[in-house]
């Protein structure tokens, strides 16, 4: 692996805080309570690698829907059907898979497993040439499993075919308040750790954003304020919060 | 050739045509075991409450209605060349069937 090559976001001020972006084929863990903008954060990560890299890029998306997607995309500036259209963008709906599959001889479908999630991967890359791939989230995967240690199991196969596949992962996880992870195992098999919250600071709710672990990476380590604005996520590096 | 359910009064029975193992196949290349999911869901709405037969014309409406289902995995160029390929399937297993029929 070659450091300095990095996968640059085009989130506006965050590659300033990771020396350009993330370090190319590694896997790179976004958590944060529901509302805390993860899905756009991801968003941004495939659409502007498709836009201004012109590398292809995956969104599988295990709850939200490609409907819904789209729409919450497109009130950000982004056009992710042009480019699909393009073939530069995938955006995987198995969220509708799993509703369809009712069924009790078709649960193993509606819990989409890491070996499931795998070996999807392996045969789309194929001819996707993905170079860039959001999963949205870990958390959907990991009910499929009964035990934790089943799961940190099946995680670290699957972590392991993720960083063979050079491809950049941007693995989401949905947490609850005061936790870093869902599972709290993805921040350890993860090259990276971002964090994103909404939370109270000196009476009044603002938006944060924390690079807690970046492999191979100076980066800051500081919790900077992000704003939502025309064209999605914007941190501002040079503001400190706390 | 003639499918039938499991359950039925005949030993040996499938719950699937043939054919859609031959889409499987084609279909696993893109997407892995997601394929038997994808082709035997559509094959299900098409079939609804109907007997499990498969004849030419519902054949065609299937091998369209996988297409479509998949491209939104694999995206409009992959599922065009899928149902250039499920077509020759097609036309190839209903030709073995008539060779068989005579």
């Amino acid at each position: 692996m070659n450091l300095k090559d990095r996968v640059t976001t085009y989130i506006p001020g965050l590659d300033e805080l990771i020396e350009n972006g993330f370090p190319r084929a590694t896997i790179n863990l976004l958590s944060g309570p529901p509302g805390s903008a993860k899905s756009l954060f991801g968003l941004q990560y495939v659409y502007n690698g498709a836009k201004y890299a012109s590398e292809p890029g995956i969104y599988m998306s295990l709850e939200e829907s490609r409907t819904n997607l789209i729409r919450a995309a497109s009130a950000y500036g982004m056009d992710l059907e042009s480019m699909e259209q393009a073939g530069k963008l995938f955006i995987v709906d198995l969220g509708k898979m799993r509703m369809e599959s009712s069924s009790i001889e078709e649960l193993d479908w509606s819990l989409v497993s890491f070996e499931t999630l795998q070996d999807f991967l392996k045969n789309h890359l194929n001819f996707s040439k993905a170079k860039r791939l959001v999963l949205d989230s870990i958390t959907a995967a990991g009910i499929y499993y009964s035990s934790n240690e089943q799961m940190r199991r099946e995680l670290f196969r699957f972590s392991r075919f993720l960083r063979d596949s050079d491809i950049t992962s941007v693995i989401i996880s949905e947490t609850l308040e005061g936790r870093e992870s869902r599972y709290g195992i993805e921040e350890f098999i993860a090259d990276s750790f971002v964090r994103l919250d909404y939370e109270s600071t000196t009476g009044e709710y603002r938006r944060t954003l924390t690079v807690r672990k970046m492999r191979f990476t100076k980066h800051d380590p500081l919790k900077h304020p992000f704003l939502i604005m025309e064209n999605g996520i914007e941190v501002s590096p040079d503001e400190v919060i706390g | 050739m003639i499918p039938q359910e499991i359950g039925s009064p005949n030993p040996g029975a499938r719950k699937y045509p043939d054919l859609l193992d031959h889409y499987e196949r084609s279909l696993q290349r893109w997407i892995g075991c997601l394929s038997s999911f994808i082709v035997r869901k559509q094959y299900e709405k098409l079939r609804g409450r109907a007997k499990n037969d498969l004849d030419r014309d519902k054949a065609a409406i299937l091998l369209d209605m996988v297409s479509k289902e998949a491209s939104l995995l694999i995206g409009d160029l992959q599922a065009q060349e899928l149902k250039r390929s499920l077509i020759e399937i097609t036309e190839e297993y209903f030709r073995k069937g008539d060779e068989f029929e005579g």
